[in-house]
């Protein structure tokens, strides 16, 4: 018997995250959850996962109408859920990670060994057993992930926004995973905002809209058009605007950098110029982006915006105010999840603030932000860690872009961002290149920077493999750059 | 703030019942004990002055670990910092017995602010530089201060008058804090009530609280903004130091009268289970340890007057640790989440 939800809803405070839905899961099924950032997908699925207790509404598993009490007894239902957030121990080996969520007794031993990494040597024979989480991508730990759920014997997987971290590679992988895991007949939820995933995998489409189901049905005779729209409803998207041009005098002059993995990285941006930065993660990208931000103090090079230094020279010293600088993974980089967002808002000016800060004065300041940059929902007060991943993502770029700096450095800006969201960042992005920013953009889709981008550079094993301009810019030449071969090859 | 009071409520009602069973167990009526325990610690006018006495280097002790707790810091260490603050503070009496004056209660003040400061920037250095566990160094650094004190007591301090019980000689009025109301509390109540609002003023509302909430949540967000992990953790041992410095001399000038060994009866540890029941709050401190004064002060009399055994004091002081704990944690867990 499949899993049948009826007029499930959930309400936080005076937020009603889910409202009276309605959705059957069926065994070799793969249902696409499709909705804006906030729109309750996550919430509902959180539901069935028994992790929190529907407020009204039955859930019934197998003929059972009482629902999951915890998230043990939904695993011991046969339901697995992969979270946004992973939950792995990144001090443990991928071994240890999943004997210790292995349903019978955890003890080692050879034979053990090979049963517990069963389905992670089908799923990603390249991933070690003997490695510690801490060195996977972010990509790997997700398949670990996955393993680990499977392992639990579970007959439906809720995958939370998968393909939100992964390379394009492992997003190809993962849809062919998914593919297979409902021909075995187990039943799969994925929760995304992506057309791609949509039509890449997924059966029946389920679209919801602030904690309601707005559209539904198989997904055959249904245009990406009429879902993004269902998905947004009646505001709609607007049109993206086209590319401005890039200006002359390079305003960013970085020579021979070296900080940790990256290698004598020199490259210039131009005074309104977009340089998108490509390649697969832990190939410098994050040295090259925090020593440029001034988080890490670099081994060697300079770098000069305007005909001065912006790198950190020692601890302790002050963000340079020209730099805004979005983190990769800003609920780990670019917030403190406990306080509220007022205070999150106002970070970067928090070190030169007076004694006793007007804090009603900064609530307001935070409240025209969040009008500014649409953070949702606009309780300046609440903590930052209760909004969902793109208000999060909106709320560092509102703290870090909304003045005009010299030099943006944007990380991954629409990971986990919906249609419109990323839409925002796009025309922000623009706006300060406009008005003669330089923007540095890293990404892992490829299409973006290819579609945005004025230069788009690679980097390979901590060396910029190549600069590419946007005429030959190609998923081609930037793929090869990134595997580490010459940009024309076949 | 309203639920905190909920819970509190709620932690007395269980102490009330946990401590009944325990008085049926040693075979008391209860509710009599329990009576007899309010009037010792809060009935009369000698009762409340004692368990006053007893609250102050509670008080301070439990602030001296509030403060590093804001930076997420778990600091053990409010008793070895009392003992150094009074060894420094009675070092600047005995050098000035001679000639004692006005100056003598400021200056001892100051130099035992100082000692307790420098012994939990001790800690708070081997934390910022080789990134030693506070509560380990903490924890060692109690041992040698105290053993510093018995050193000198037994030996180069010894006052020789004493008939070779070891103690320094005798503090002199003017090293002492004023007395209030002609009883054994001192002014050293309002300096620690003082110091529970100024601490309230200074880490819930200023910029300064705010940057040691921040490196406490997200040390790497932090130091991305400026902020120095190392500085605030040498300035948050250093003040809660002081401050248990203070309680010291306090101690061993006002109450005790001579600096000796045993000169804490354990206020540091008795300090962070207060700091840890009150959630880590200036305010929630104050009453908390008027609780644990006014418990103190009962088990005595008790002791005294009820003939039962001096541990019973400790088993209650015990039971009422365990039961808030308990309740706080509950309370936790059962508030709303929010997703």
């Amino acid at each position: 018997m499949p899993v049948r939800l009826r007029g499930v809803a959930k309400t936080f405070g005076a937020l009603r995250a889910v409202d009276g839905v309605d959705l059957d899961l069926n065994e070799g099924e793969v249902t696409a959850l499709l909705g804006e950032n906030g729109a309750g997908k996550s919430t509902l699925m959180k539901l069935l996962y028994g992790v929190h207790r529907p407020d009204a509404g039955s859930i019934e598993i197998d003929g059972d109408p009482a629902g999951a009490s915890s998230p043990r007894d939904a695993l011991a239902r046969g339901i697995g859920m992969v979270f946004q957030n992973f939950t792995l121990f990144p001090a443990l080996s991928v071994y240890e990670n999943l004997l210790l969520s292995w349903p019978v007794a955890p003890w080692a031993s050879t034979r053990r060994r090979a049963e517990v990494t069963e389905h992670l040597r089908a799923l990603a024979p390249g991933i070690d057993p003997g490695r510690r989480v801490a060195e996977l991508s972010v990509g790997e730990r997700q398949l670990v992930e996955i393993a680990r759920v499977l392992n639990s014997r579970a007959r439906r997987v809720i995958l939370d926004e998968p393909t939100a971290v992964l390379t394009p590679a492992e997003t190809e992988h993962l849809y062919g995973l998914i593919r297979a895991l409902a021909a075995e007949g187990r039943a799969i939820v994925l929760i995304t905002h992506k057309m791609a995933d949509v039509a890449a995998c997924a059966d029946q489409v389920v679209v919801m809209r602030r904690g309601k189901v707005v559209d539904r049905g198989l997904i055959a005779g249904r245009s990406a058009d009429q879902l993004v729209r269902a998905m947004v409803g009646a505001e709609g998207v607007g049109d993206s605007s086209s590319r401005p041009l890039a200006g002359g005098t390079p305003r960013l002059t970085v020579e021979g950098l070296c900080a940790g993995k990256l290698r004598d990285a020199t490259f210039e941006i131009a005074a309104g110029e977009i340089l998108g930065i490509a390649g697969i993660a832990g190939n410098g990208q994050q040295e090259l982006a925090e020593a440029l931000a001034g988080v890490i103090a670099p081994e060697s090079g300079s770098a000069q915006l305007d005909g001065s230094d912006v790198l950190r020279r020692d601890a302790g010293q002050l963000p340079d105010p020209r730099v805004g600088y979005v983190p990769e993974q800003p609920r780990e980089n670019g917030v403190a999840e406990a306080l509220s967002v007022t205070v999150n808002l106002a970070l970067r000016r928090l070190a030169g603030m007076r004694a006793f800060p007007d804090w009603h004065a900064e609530e307001r300041q935070a409240r025209a932000l969040m009008d500014r940059f649409d953070v949702n929902p606009r309780e300046p007060r609440r903590a930052a860690g209760a909004l969902s991943g793109g208000n999060l993502q909106k709320l560092v770029i509102a703290r870090e872009l909304s003045e005009v700096p010299g030099l943006a450095i944007a990380c991954y800006p629409t990971m986990g961002l919906d249609v419109a969201a990323t839409h925002a960042v796009y025309q922000r992005l623009y706006a300060l290149a406009a008005e003669g920013a330089c923007v540095l953009w890293f990404s892992e889709d490829l299409d973006e920077l290819i579609a945005h981008a004025h230069r788009v550079a690679v980097l390979y094993s901590g060396r910029l493999a190549g600069v590419l301009p946007r005429e030959h810019a190609t998923r081609q030449a930037i793929g090869n750059l990134m595997s580490g071969r010459t940009a024309d090859a076949a | 703030m309203m639920r905190t009071t909920a819970a509190v409520i709620a932690a007395s009602l269980c102490f009330v019942a946990v401590a009944s069973a325990f008085f049926l167990v040693i075979g008391r009526p209860p509710l009599t004990m329990l009576g007899r325990m309010a009037v010792y610690a809060f009935g009369d006018l000698y009762s409340i002055s004692e368990t006053l006495v007893k609250a102050t280097p509670v008080l301070m002790c439990a602030l001296a670990i509030i403060v590093p707790a804001r930076l997420g810091l778990v600091s053990v260490g409010a008793d070895g910092q009392l003992y150094f603050g009074a060894l420094l503070g009675t070092a600047v009496m005995i050098a000035g017995a001679g000639s004692p004056g006005w100056w003598m209660l400021p200056a001892t003040l100051l130099a035992a602010a100082a000692g307790g400061g420098a012994w939990g920037m001790a800690a708070g250095a081997l934390k910022s530089r080789l990134g030693i566990h506070e509560t380990i160094s903490t924890l060692l650094l109690n041992f040698i201060a105290l053993l510093l004190v018995n050193h000198f007591v037994y030996g180069a301090w010894r006052d020789p008058a004493n008939l070779g019980w070891p103690s320094t000689i005798p503090f002199p009025d003017q090293a002492k804090m004023p007395s209030l109301l002609e009883t054994r509390v001192h002014a050293g109540l309002l300096l620690a009530l003082l110091l529970a609002a100024a601490g309230y003023a200074w880490l819930v509302r200023s910029r300064k609280g705010v940057e040691m909430d921040l490196l406490r949540e997200n040390r790497k967000v932090g130091e991305m903004v400026g902020l120095s992990y190392g500085r605030n953790v040498l300035l948050a041992m250093g003040v809660g130091g002081a401050i248990a410095g203070v309680a010291g001399i306090c101690e061993a000038a006002a109450i005790q009268g001579r600096l000796q060994p045993g000169l804490s009866a354990g206020y540091g540890l008795t300090g962070f289970l207060v700091a840890w029941l009150s959630g880590r709050s200036f305010l929630w401190a104050v009453p908390i340890s008027l609780l644990i004064g006014g418990l103190g002060t009962a088990g005595d009399a008790l002791q005294m007057f009820a003939k039962i055994p001096a541990s019973s004091a400790v088993v209650l002081q015990g039971l009422l640790f365990a039961t808030a704990l308990a309740i706080a944690a509950a309370a936790r867990r059962w508030s709303p989440h929010h997703g």
